[in-house]
C-alpha cells in the first residue's frame, strides 16, 4: 500500500515529462484505481482489475511495467475471484506484451499451487496461451538473457507441474490438464502435409534449429513422452466420464494437427471402444460412445487417416453410423493421390520396423557399454534395408504394367555395347517360374538400392552412423542436449552452462519439493526397461520378500540407532508405512503400537507423512485405492489412539493422546468422537475434558467443534463430567475468549427451554447420557438446563442476569423453586459490588421480586456487614417498589437504628418462622448471625417492642416477639432486663405489656424480686390503677411477690387499695396480719380508715366516680402530648399517627387487648 | 454455492421460439445469467398447411414474426398459441439467434434434443480452442410442443439449480446428472468442450 501511494506522488511528479497526454490520463486513472485496490470490496477488485486490464492491454501498453507489481500483488488476495482475475491480467499481458514473461512467471508458478480448485483451474487454462507465447518469443531470441532462461527454467516446472496434476483428486483440475496437455503435444512436434492447418498453429519446425534455450529434438521427445502419459490416461480403467470424453476429443485433435499420432490415437480408440470403462453409468456410456463417433467421423476426414480407414469403419459401423454416412466422409482423393498413399504406407512399415531394431539395438548397446561406432550395428541396418526393399520391389514388379513401364524407360539409356564389368559379373539367368524371377531380380536391384541408401529401405539407416551409448539414452532430458554436430558451442561452455541449468533447476526444485516430469519419465523408462530383462516374481514370493525385508529394516532399530542412522531408517519406515499394501502397513502398526511411548517419533513421522500424501505435499507413485483420499490418514490416526487407549499404563496414556492430539496435522471427525468415548470413561474425564479444552485453545480451525464437545458435557447427566466440563468452558468463555458467543447462544438456548411448559424432546438424547424423554420437568433436568447459564453468569451478567429474570419470568412455580434454589454460589461468585446486580435489585422488574429477595439474600449470608450500596438500593427498593418488608431482612444489620424500629412492627407480624429468622439476626442468635453487628441493641429492641402502638401491630404478635425475646436467656440476661424494665416504667402511659413482662422476668429471674417491688412503688405514683389491664397485672405481681409486697399495697390510695382487695380478697387476711404488725410503729401511715378497707367495713364510702377510678384512653393520650419527657421514643410513628386526625379506636375494646395469665409462657 | 449470476448458461433448441425460449423465461426469472440460441439453418413455424412453414432467417425480430403472422391468419395462430408464444418471446429479447454465430462463451450449454446437441458438439469441436476454457454441454430431451416445453423448463430449471449449489460444477457434475437421471428418471447427454 505504501510502495502504491509513494508510486503515485512519483508519478505525479513525472507526469509532467509526459507529452502524451492519453498516455497520462490513462496513468492518472490507473493509478487511482489501484489505490482503490486495498479497501474495495472483492467483487470491486475485480472490477478495477478489469479496469487497470483494459487500459493499459487495451491502449496504454507502455504503462504495464509501472503498474504490474500493484496488479500481481493481488495474487496473494484472499478472495479467489480476485486472484482469477489476477491471472486473467497475466494471461492477456503474455498475449500483448510476451516480453514480460519472465516477470510474471514465477506468480503463475505459485498459483498452481493455490488452496482453491478453482484457481487451479484457471491458471492451467491460462498456462496453455502463456506457454504456447513463451515458447514461441524464447525461440526467436538469438542471445537470451538470464532473465529468459530462468523464465523457460520456470516454464518447465509449469509443464511438469500441470503434468503431475493429471492424478489430481479434482475432476475438474484433471480436465483442464489434460486440455494443456493437447496444447503442449501439439506444440512440440512437427505438422505434416495432412495436418489441419490453423492460423495460430506452431510446430516444432517454426522452432530455429540454432535456438539458444531448447533443441528440437528434446522438446520433441518431451512431447512424445507427454503424448504416452496421455494414451495411458485415456486407457485407465477409473477414468471419469467427463475426463474421458475430454481426453479423446483432446486425442482426436492432436491426431488432427499432428498426424504422426493418428496410428496411436485411432489404437487407443479402438481399445476404448472395445473396453469401457466400467464404472460408468448407461447414459456415461451413451455420451462417450457418441463422443467417440464424432471424434471418429471427424478423423475419418482427415487425409492422414488414409491407413487407418478400415477400422475406422468398422469402429463407426458399430457405433451405429450407416456405410453412406461413412462414404460421405471420406475425404476425397484421386487414384494418383491413393497410390502415392500406399506408398507411403508400405514405407511406414519399413520405418517402424527399422524404429524397432533401432531400439533394440540401443538398449543393447546401453548394456553392452560399447563406447565406439558399431559396424556390426551397420550392418544390420544393411540387412533390414535390403529385406525392405526387396520386399518393396517384389511387390511392384509382380505388376506387368510397373514392369513394362520400367523397361521402356530405362531402355534408351542402355549403353549400345555391354561394359567389361558387366560381361565378367554377369551370370546367366536360369530358367526360373516367373514368381522366382521376380524375386531374383528384386534382390539384384534392392541390393544396389541399399547401396545407394535409396528407396523405401532407406529409413532403416540412421541418419548419422549409430550411436555411443551415452548419446542413446533417449529419455535423457534432464542434461540439455548434448552436441550432435552443432559443434558452435565448445564442450567446456556448454557443459558449464549445463551446470548452472541443472543447479538451478534442483535448488527450485528441492525448494517447492516438486518431482519433475523428467524424474518421473526416468521412473517410467526405467521401469519399463525393468520388466523387459526380468521375469515377474510370483505374487506370494513377493509378498513374501517384502514382508521380510520391511521386518529387517523394523528389526534394526538398535544397530541404527548404534550406527547412528536412526533418522534415516525412521524416514524409510515412514515412506514405506505410508505407501505400500495394506499388510506392510498394518505390520509397520503393529510393530509401532508394540511399544508405542518409545515409537511414537515415527508414528508422528508417519502420520506426518500420511497427511503430505493428503495434501499433495509429498507425491509417491502410490496405488489409487477405492478408499477416500483421506481414509489412510484417518485410519492410522484412529488405529494410534485405539493402540495407545488399549496398551498404555494410564499414565503414558493421558501423556501420549494429548501428544497425538495436539501434534496431529488434522483431527477428523473420527478422532474427535473417540476423544469423546475416552472422556466418557470416568477415570479419563479429567484429563479427557482438559484435552478438548486445550484443543480448543491449540486448534483454531476446529475450535467450534471441541467447544460443542464442552458444551455437550457441560449438559450431560453424569454430573461429574459438567462439572470438568464446565470449570473448563468458563476458562475458554473468560480467560481464552474462545468463541463466547457460542456458548452464550448455547447457554441462553439451554436456559431458555424452561420457558416451555415441558421438557423439550432436545435435551433428551443418547449424546447427553439421557436418552428417554421425560413428560414432565424434574429438578435434576432443570438444573442441567440452568446449569451453563449459571455458570457463565458471574462472567457476563449483563446477558445472563437479564437472561434469568426472563426465564424466571415465564416459568411455573416449581421451577421457581428450583431456580431459586440454583442460583447460591453464582450469585456469590458475582459479588456484591457488581453493578449489574445492583443495577437488577434497584430496577426489580415485576415478577422477579422473590427472586431478588432470594439474591439480596445470598448476598448477605454470612456477611458481618452488607454492604453499605446493596443496603442503600434495598432500602430504596423497598422505599418505592416493593411494599415487601421481607426484603429488608437480609440487611438488617445495614440498617441504622431509627430504621430498624421503623420497620419491626411490621417485622413482628410475619409468619412466626420468619419472625423468628428476624429476631435471631436482631439479637445475633445461632452461628450464622453471631458476628453481626446491629445497630440496635437487644435492650432497645425490647423497649421498641413494648412501645409499638397497639393500632399498628395486634398485641398478639407483640407478645409472641416479646416471648421470643424473653426465651434468649443468653441475650437477655437479669441485668438487661433491669435496664429494660427502668426505661420501660419511665414510659408514659405506661405500655400495656410492661406488666406481662415484669411478670415473666420474675419468672425467669426470682432474684428481680426486690427490683421489681421498687418498681411497683414507681408505678404507684404513675397512678397505675388507671389502666385496667396494668392494673390487674400489678395486683397478680403484688400476689406472687407477698408477703414482701405487702408495703407496696399499703401504699395505694384508699379507693385502689380497696379496688384491690376487692379484686383480690385473698390478700385481705396477710394485709390485715401485716398492717395490725406494723400499725404502732411510728410513720407507719396505717390509720383506722385503711385498717377498715382492709376488712371490708367501709366499701361503700369510696365509690362515687361512675368510671369506678379507671380513666378513659383519650384522657391518657392528652397528658402525654408534651414529647420532651421520652425523646428516645419521640420519632417512632407510632406515636406521630397519634396526632393523625383520623380517629383511634380505643385499646380497650378489643379483646386482644386482655393480658395473658402470668407465668402462661 | 456458484453465484447465479457468474454462471454463462445457453439454452439451445432448433430455432429458438419455444423450448429454449420457455426455458430462458424461467430462469432469467429466478436470476441465472441465461442465453438462448437456436441451431438451424432457419427459423422454422408450423404454416397453415403442413407443407407450407413459415421460414424467417435469424435475426428477424419476434415483432416482425408476429406482425407477420398476424396479417396472414390471426385467429388460426391464436388458436395454435404461436401468437401467445412469440408475444412472450418479445419481452425477453429481440430476435432469434443462432449458436454457430455467437461470441459469447458459456459455462454450461443446455440442449434440448439429440440433434441439437450433436451440432452444438460439431460446431465447438470445429472451432480452435484458444483459452482452453471449458464448457459443460448438457442434453435434455424435450418435445417440441408447448406443453413439454414447459415441462422441460421445469425439469432444466431444477437440473441447473443443483448444478449452481456445487461448489466445485466441475468436479461434482458427473454426480449431479448421475443423481439428477436416477431422480426424473431421464436420461441426459453429458460432454465436455473447450473454448
Amino acid at each position: 500500500m505504501e510502495s502504491i501511494i509513494a508510486r503515485s506522488s512519483f508519478v505525479s511528479e513525472t507526469a509532467n515529462l509526459f507529452t502524451d497526454e492519453k498516455t497520462a490520463t490513462a496513468r492518472a486513472r490507473v493509478v487511482e484505481w489501484c489505490n482503490e485496490f486495498s479497501t474495495a470490496s472483492p467483487s470491486g477488485k475485480c472490477e478495477l482489475l478489469v479496469k487497470v486490464q483494459e487500459t493499459i492491454l487495451g491502449s496504454c501498453i507502455e504503462l504495464i511495467e509501472e503498474f504490474l507489481e500493484p496488479v500481481l500483488s493481488l495474487a496473494h488476495d484472499q478472495n479467489m475471484e480476485v486472484r482469477k482475475q489476477v491471472v486473467a491480467f497475466v494471461e492477456q499481458t503474455c498475449k500483448v506484451k510476451v516480453e514480460l514473461l519472465p516477470y510474471v512467471i514465477n506468480i503463475i508458478s505459485m498459483m498452481l499451487r493455490d488452496s482453491s480448485a478453482q484457481v487451479i483451474k484457471r491458471v492451467i487454462q491460462a498456462c496453455g496461451s502463456i506457454y504456447k507465447n513463451g515458447l514461441q518469443w524464447l525461440c526467436t531470441l538469438s542471445d537470451p538473457t538470464d532473465s529468459a532462461e530462468q523464465a523457460w527454467n520456470v516454464l518447465s516446472l509449469v509443464k511438469a507441474q500441470v503434468l503431475d496434476m493429471i492424478d489430481n483428486e479434482n475432476d475438474g483440475i484433471r480436465t483442464n490438464a489434460i486440455k494443456f496437455l493437447e496444447g503442449i503435444i501439439v506444440l512440440q512436434s512437427y505438422s505434416d502435409e495432412d495436418s489441419l492447418k490453423r492460423e495460430s498453429d506452431f510446430s516444432l519446425a517454426d522452432v530455429p534449429e540454432q535456438c539458444q534455450l531448447f533443441r528440437r529434438q528434446k522438446l520433441q521427445e518431451e512431447g512424445n513422452n507427454i503424448f504416452d502419459i496421455l494414451l495411458q490416461f485415456h486407457g485407465a480403467t477409473h477414468i471419469s466420464s467427463v475426463n474421458l470424453i475430454a481426453c479423446t476429443s483432446s486425442l482426436c485433435t492432436i491426431a488432427k494437427m499432428r498426424p504422426v499420432f493418428m496410428g496411436p490415437v485411432v489404437e487407443a480408440f479402438k481399445q476404448l471402444n472395445a473396453n469401457l470403462p466400467p464404472t460408468l453409468t448407461d447414459s456415461q456410456v451413451s455420451s462417450v460412445r457418441k463422443s467417440l463417433k464424432m471424434q471418429l467421423q471427424t478423423l475419418l476426414k482427415n487425409r492422414a487417416s488414409f491407413e487407418y480407414v478400415s477400422s475406422i469403419r468398422a469402429m463407426l459401423l458399430d457405433l451405429g453410423a450407416s456405410q453412406n454416412e461413412i462414404q460421405k466422409l471420406m475425404p476425397k482423393m484421386d487414384k494418383q493421390e491413393v497410390a502415392r498413399r500406399q506408398k507411403r504406407l508400405l514405407e511406414n512399415a519399413a520405418q517402424s520396423l527399422a524404429k524397432k531394431a533401432r531400439l533394440a539395438d540401443q538398449q543393447k548397446q546401453q548394456r553392452e557399454r560399447e563406447m565406439e561406432i558399431d559396424a556390426d550395428e551397420l550392418e544390420k541396418q544393411r540387412q533390414k534395408s535390403l529385406r525392405v526393399n526387396e520386399k518393396f520391389l517384389t511387390e511392384h514388379l509382380r505388376t506387368p504394367e510397373t514392369v513394362i513401364n520400367l523397361v521402356i524407360e530405362f531402355l534408351p539409356e542402355l549403353p549400345p555395347e555391354a561394359p567389361a564389368q558387366f560381361l565378367n559379373d554377369y551370370t546367366p539367368i536360369k530358367q526360373l517360374n516367373m514368381q522366382q524371377q521376380v524375386s531374383h531380380i528384386s534382390r539384384l536391384f534392392a541390393q544396389q538400392l541399399t547401396e545407394q541408401k535409396l528407396g523405401p529401405g532407406a529409413s532403416a539407416f540412421s541418419k548419422e552412423p549409430p550411436l555411443r551409448p551415452k548419446q542413446t539414452q533417449p529419455m535423457d532430458v534432464d542434461v540439455p542436449p548434448v552436441i550432435e554436430g552443432t559443434g558452435k558451442l565448445s564442450e567446456e561452455e556448454q557443459q558449464r552452462k549445463e551446470e548452472a541449468t541443472k543447479k538451478l533447476r534442483e535448488t527450485m526444485e528441492r525448494a517447492k519439493g516438486e518431482q519433475t516430469v523428467i524424474e518421473r519419465m526416468k521412473e517410467r523408462a526405467k521401469a519399463l526397461k525393468l520388466q523387459e530383462i526380468t521375469k515377474p516374481l510370483s505374487r506370494n514370493v513377493k509378498e513374501q520378500f517384502l514382508l521380510g525385508a520391511v521386518k529387517r529394516i523394523l528389526n534394526s532399530e538398535r544397530q541404527c540407532i548404534m550406527g547412528g542412522v536412526a533418522a534415516k531408517r525412521r524416514k524409510l519406515v515412514t515412506v514405506i508405512a505410508a505407501t505400500f499394501p495394506d499388510n506392510v502397513r498394518y505390520g509397520i502398526l503393529k510393530f509401532i503400537l508394540e511399544d508405542i511411548k518409545q515409537r511414537i517419533d515415527l508414528a508422528f513421522s508417519w502420520l506426518f507423512e500420511e497427511y503430505s500424501l493428503l495434501q499433495g505435499f509429498t507425491r509417491h507413485t502410490y496405488v489409487k485405492t477405492e478408499n477416500r483420499p483421506d481414509h489412510a490418514y484417518n485410519e492410522l490416526l484412529s488405529q494410534l489412539i485405539n493402540g495407545i487407549g488399549q496398551r498404555c499404563e494410564y499414565k503414558d496414556k493421558i501423556i501420549l493422546l494429548r501428544r497425538i492430539y495436539l501434534e496431529a496435522p488434522i483431527l477428523p471427525e473420527d478422532s474427535i468422537a473417540q476423544l469423546l468415548q475416552m472422556s466418557l470413561v470416568e477415570e479419563f474425564t479429567q484429563h479427557g475434558l482438559e484435552l478438548v479444552k486445550d484443543l480448543a485453545v491449540l486448534r483454531p480451525p476446529r475450535k467450534n467443534r471441541f467447544v460443542r464437545m464442552l458444551l455437550q458435557c457441560a449438559v450431560h447427566e453424569r454430573p461429574d463430567l459438567r462439572e470438568r466440563a464446565l470449570v473448563h468452558l468458563v476458562a475458554l468463555y473468560h480467560v481464552h475468549k474462545i468463541l463466547p458467543t457460542r456458548i452464550d447462544e448455547f447457554a441462553i438456548e439451554w436456559i431458555s427451554f424452561l420457558e416451555q411448559d415441558t421438557p423439550p424432546n432436545a435435551i433428551f438424547s443418547a449424546d447427553y447420557g439421557r436418552p428417554t424423554p421425560e413428560m414432565a420437568w424434574k429438578e435434576d433436568t432443570t438444573k442441567i438446563c440452568l446449569v451453563v447459564a449459571l455458570t457463565l453468569l458471574p462472567y457476563n451478567p449483563e446477558v445472563y442476569l437479564a437472561k434469568l429474570c426472563q426465564v424466571f419470568v415465564a416459568s411455573s412455580a416449581e421451577l421457581k423453586r428450583t431456580i431459586l434454589r440454583s442460583i447460591d454460589s453464582s450469585i456469590k461468585k458475582l459479588g456484591v459490588e457488581n453493578e449489574t446486580l445492583l443495577k437488577l435489585i434497584e430496577d426489580c422488574p415485576k415478577g422477579v421480586e422473590t427472586l431478588v429477595i432470594r439474591i439480596i439474600y445470598i448476598l448477605t449470608e454470612r456477611v458481618p456487614t452488607p454492604h453499605a450500596d446493596l443496603v442503600r438500593r434495598v432500602r430504596d427498593l423497598y422505599h418505592n417498589k416493593v411494599k415487601d418488608v421481607r426484603v429488608l431482612i437480609p440487611v438488617l444489620s445495614g440498617l441504622s437504628r431509627t430504621e430498624l424500629i421503623t420497620v419491626l412492627p411490621k417485622l413482628i407480624k410475619l409468619n412466626p418462622a420468619v419472625v423468628k429468622e428476624v429476631f435471631n439476626r436482631l439479637l445475633g442468635i445461632g452461628a450464622e448471625f453471631a458476628n453481626q453487628t446491629m445497630a440496635i441493641t437487644p435492650t432497645d429492641i425490647l423497649v421498641a417492642l413494648h412501645t409499638i402502638d397497639p393500632s399498628v401491630c395486634d398485641l398478639k404478635a407483640v407478645v409472641k416477639a416479646t416471648s421470643i425475646c424473653l426465651a434468649e436467656r443468653e441475650v437477655y440476661t437479669q441485668d438487661v432486663l433491669i435496664g429494660v424494665l427502668q426505661q420501660l416504667v419511665e414510659v408514659i402511659p405506661v405500655p400495656t405489656l410492661l406488666m406481662r413482662t415484669i411478670i415473666q422476668s420474675l419468672t425467669l429471674y426470682p432474684r428481680l424480686s426486690n427490683f421489681i417491688l421498687n418498681l411497683l412503688q414507681r408505678l404507684i405514683l404513675k397512678q397505675v390503677w388507671r389502666q385496667k389491664v396494668i392494673w390487674e397485672g400489678f395486683l397478680k405481681t403484688v400476689q406472687r411477690l407477698k408477703p414482701q409486697s405487702l408495703p407496696v399495697l399499703l401504699q395505694l390510695p384508699p379507693q385502689q387499695l380497696m379496688d384491690a382487695l376487692q379484686q383480690c380478697p385473698e390478700l385481705r387476711p396477710a394485709l390485715l396480719e401485716y398492717a395490725e404488725s406494723i400499725q404502732d410503729e411510728p410513720m407507719s401511715g396505717i390509720t383506722q380508715q385503711i385498717l377498715d378497707i382492709i376488712t371490708g367495713k367501709s366499701v361503700e364510702v369510696f365509690v362515687t366516680d361512675e368510671s369506678g377510678g379507671y380513666i378513659v384512653p383519650d384522657n391518657i393520650k392528652k397528658e402525654i402530648e408534651d414529647p420532651t419527657d421520652f425523646g428516645i421514643i419521640s420519632t417512632v410513628p407510632v406515636l406521630a399517627s397519634m396526632s393523625a386526625p383520623l380517629p383511634v379506636p380505643p385499646p380497650a375494646i378489643t379483646d386482644l387487648n386482655q393480658p395473658l395469665p402470668p407465668g402462661e409462657d | 454455492m456458484t453465484d447465479r449470476k457468474k454462471l454463462a448458461i445457453a439454452l439451445v433448441c432448433s430455432s429458438n421460439l419455444n423450448r429454449s425460449m420457455e426455458a430462458h423465461n424461467f430462469l432469467a426469472k429466478r436470476g441465472f445469467n441465461v442465453r438462448s440460441y437456436g441451431t438451424g439453418e432457419r427459423v422454422k413455424l408450423p404454416g397453415l398447411t403442413f407443407d407450407r412453414p413459415n421460414v424467417y432467417e435469424f435475426g428477424t425480430s419476434y415483432e416482425d414474426i408476429y406482425r407477420d403472422l398476424e396479417s396472414k391468419d390471426k385467429e388460426f395462430y391464436t388458436q395454435n398459441g404461436l401468437l401467445h408464444m412469440l408475444d412472450r418471446n418479445r419481452r425477453i429479447k429481440k430476435c432469434p439467434e443462432r449458436f454457430q454465430e455467437t461470441k459469447e462463451k458459456f459455462d454450461i450449454i443446455v440442449t434440448v434434443e439429440e440433434r441439437v446437441y450433436d451440432l452444438v458438439i460439431l460446431h465447438m469441436e470445429s472451432m480452435d480452442s484458444v483459452d482452453n476454457r471449458p464448457v459443460h454441454v448438457l442434453n435434455v430431451d424435450v418435445v417440441d410442443n408447448h406443453e413439454e416445453a414447459l415441462m422441460g423448463a421445469f425439469l432444466i430449471t431444477d437440473m441447473l439449480n443443483i448444478i449452481s449449489k456445487s461448489d466445485d460444477i466441475d468436479n461434482d457434475i458427473d454426480e449431479i446428472i448421475q443423481e439428477f437421471e436416477e431422480r426424473r428418471n431421464k436420461t441426459i447427454l453429458h460432454s465436455v468442450m473447450f473454448y
